[in-house]
């Protein structure tokens, strides 16, 4: 049996929208990750996908159920070590440079003093920013600081990575380069969980994909079967088609 | 954890917050009073203001010594009275003065001291750090620290120290800079005035905590510098009022319960008017330049103990700091 790294359990999550009303993000959810799977997580804006990811990241607490890292709690901070994660939004310290920032996490993620600064050239290098070490982020594009934050997740090269579009403002050269990444993240035994509006990204990557709509998971099923007999982009399609049947799944 | 691996944590966010301080938009204002009080210092100048050396009459200037045993007699030994100026800002300030170049720069220093590491000095420090720890915490870069596999507090207390570190760097600068000025141009050298130093550095350790409670608590740079400065004059008046309830006659005295909540309030809180003195007593000057009446009683009738009140106050910050931990760990709050 594949060992499960992540196990999410009835869980759900509700949001204070006021003092009388909130929204209920997610609603019973149940999913479990295994070793050396690429997971993909689509739904539309607001389906809850982002706040799944920070309840398995322990950023936010849930409501009711439960959530084991490495079958541990999820409160236990000591699994971190083994994950990464690109969140969205990224506004690093405009002060601060590529190296500095890679520095100060990689020596909080436990990175032996000795490995660090070789380590930080190879994460820049697979995410093309070996030539802007010393350069402060302040002056970076979207582009260049959505690179700078997948070189943080790879530094410590996670167990499990936990992506939130992660492809968000990079060119078709940098995409490759973390196409690349990611199917030798999996062929190491690694698991990534990648949420994406980039379909064709999802389809190409995953193993799995779990559709979320309305803090629900609507179809959680291996890539194949929503392939089905499909020559060629089948992901939009099958979705539509489980939105339409809305029986959710838990 | 290893050794190397938290001091290499501290040197991250050493330099982490060297940098935030250099980016600071205070950092200009920083550079600015710096640059002015080392000037200032750099300005002196002594017009007939003999060394107490070339005087062969023991330790007391000659007004003193005129005051001891009479002016006449002091005419009749033949030692003259020192009739000197002190110059500041390049002549554009001129202080009478009656005694020795010694005393002039003590004197100085006594004065500088209120504007690099007392009132002036320690508040300038507050409003320019407050900003570090709301920073530190804000939205993306904290969730990026918080993904790492060690506690908040530790964390929250790592960069809090390195606030220290740099808070102690500038005050190298500040009164390093300031005794190496006053000692080339008045070619006198106080070791004494470096205790400014160390009672910046231990004041800072006491007030800044509150600064980081309220950084922590609001994420606001106003709510801190508002509140820090609100907490320093809340200890000042408690100190104060501990001073005045000592040297009050029956009559003028507070009631009982109020001096008991005092006196409670005094031991649980930094005391900002007692390292004001412990500083003039370890500069020297204490006698040279009494600090107000009910002040210098209440340290000579031994009320005011140093160790005891710099220990309490250190005790205060930590308990501060131990809450700020606690408010860390809320996630919800993120």
């Amino acid at each position: 049996m594949t060992e499960c790294i992540l196990k999410i359990e009835n869980v759900s999550k509700a949001f204070k929208t006021n003092r009388r009303s909130k929204i209920q993000a997610l609603d019973n959810i149940c999913l479990s990750v295994p070793k050396g799977a690429i997971i993909g997580l689509v739904g539309s804006n607001r389906a809850g996908k982002s706040t799944l990811l920070k309840l398995a990241l322990g950023l936010i607490k849930p409501d009711s159920g439960s959530i084991t890292r490495f079958s541990k709690p999820v409160s236990d901070r000591s699994t971190l070590k083994h994950i990464g994660a690109v969140l969205e939004s990224p506004v690093f310290p405009s002060h601060l440079t590529p190296t500095a920032i890679l520095h100060i996490l990689g020596s909080l993620s436990g990175i032996a003093t000795e490995d660090l600064s070789q380590r930080i050239i190879e994460a820049l290098t697979k995410v093309g920013l070996e030539d802007r070490q010393e350069q402060s982020v302040g002056g970076f594009s979207r582009g260049m600081t959505q690179r700078l934050l997948i070189a943080q997740a790879i530094l410590a090269t996670p167990t499990l990575l936990i992506l939130d579009e992660p492809l968000e403002g990079l060119d078709f050269d940098a995409r490759e380069k973390v196409r690349d990444l990611l199917i030798n993240w999996r062929q190491e035994g690694r698991s990534v969980i990648l949420v994406s509006h980039e379909l064709e990204e999802i389809e190409a990557l995953c193993d799995r994909v779990i559709l979320i709509a309305n803090g629900k998971i609507l179809r959680d099923e291996p890539i194949e079967n929503w392939r089905g007999n499909s020559q060629g982009p089948f992901l939009q399609k099958a979705i539509q088609l489980a939105c339409a049947n809305t029986t959710p799944i838990g | 954890m290893t050794g190397s691996q938290f001091l290499q944590i501290m040197k991250c966010f050493t330099g982490e917050s060297l940098r935030q301080a250099v980016a600071s938009y205070l950092f200009p204002l920083l550079l600015f009073y710096s640059a002015m009080i080392i000037t200032l210092a750099a300005t002196v100048r002594f017009s007939n203001i003999p060394e107490a050396s070339s005087y062969e009459i023991a330790q007391r200037a000659p007004v003193e010594e005129a005051a001891r045993i009479g002016k006449d007699e002091l005419e009749k030994s033949g030692i003259p009275l020192i009739q000197g100026e002190i110059r500041l800002l390049f002549g554009a300030v001129k202080i009478p003065w009656v005694k020795f170049r010694e005393n002039a720069v003590r004197y100085f220093e006594s004065m500088l001291v209120f504007f690099t590491s007392d009132a002036v000095g320690l508040i300038f420090a507050l409003i320019w750090t407050a900003g570090f720890i709301p920073e530190f915490l804000q939205g993306f870069w904290w969730n990026m620290l918080r993904l790492r596999p060690l506690s908040t507090g530790f964390m929250l207390l790592g960069k809090t120290f390195s606030i220290v570190i740099v808070l102690s760097l500038h005050g190298i600068i500040l009164i390093g800079g300031s005794w190496i000025a006053l000692g080339i141009a008045t070619n006198v050298w106080n070791g004494l005035f470096l205790w400014s130093f160390a009672i910046l550095v231990v004041q800072f350790i006491c007030f800044y905590p509150a600064s980081v409670f309220l950084g922590t608590w609001s994420r606001s740079t106003m709510v801190a510098i508002i509140g820090s400065i609100a907490f320093w004059a809340i200890c000042w008046m408690v100190n104060h009022a501990r001073i005045s309830n000592l040297s009050a006659t029956t009559a003028e005295s507070s009631s009982g319960v109020a001096i008991w909540l005092i006196e409670i309030a005094y031991w649980a809180l930094p005391k900002p008017i007692d390292f004001s003195i412990i500083l003039s007593d370890l500069m020297g000057t204490i006698k040279e330049f009494p600090p107000p009446t009910a002040w210098m009683n209440a340290f000579e009738t031994r009320n005011i103990i140093p160790f005891a009140s710099i220990g309490t106050s250190l005790i205060s910050s930590v308990v501060v700091l131990w809450f700020s931990c606690i408010e860390l760990k809320d996630p919800i709050k993120e």
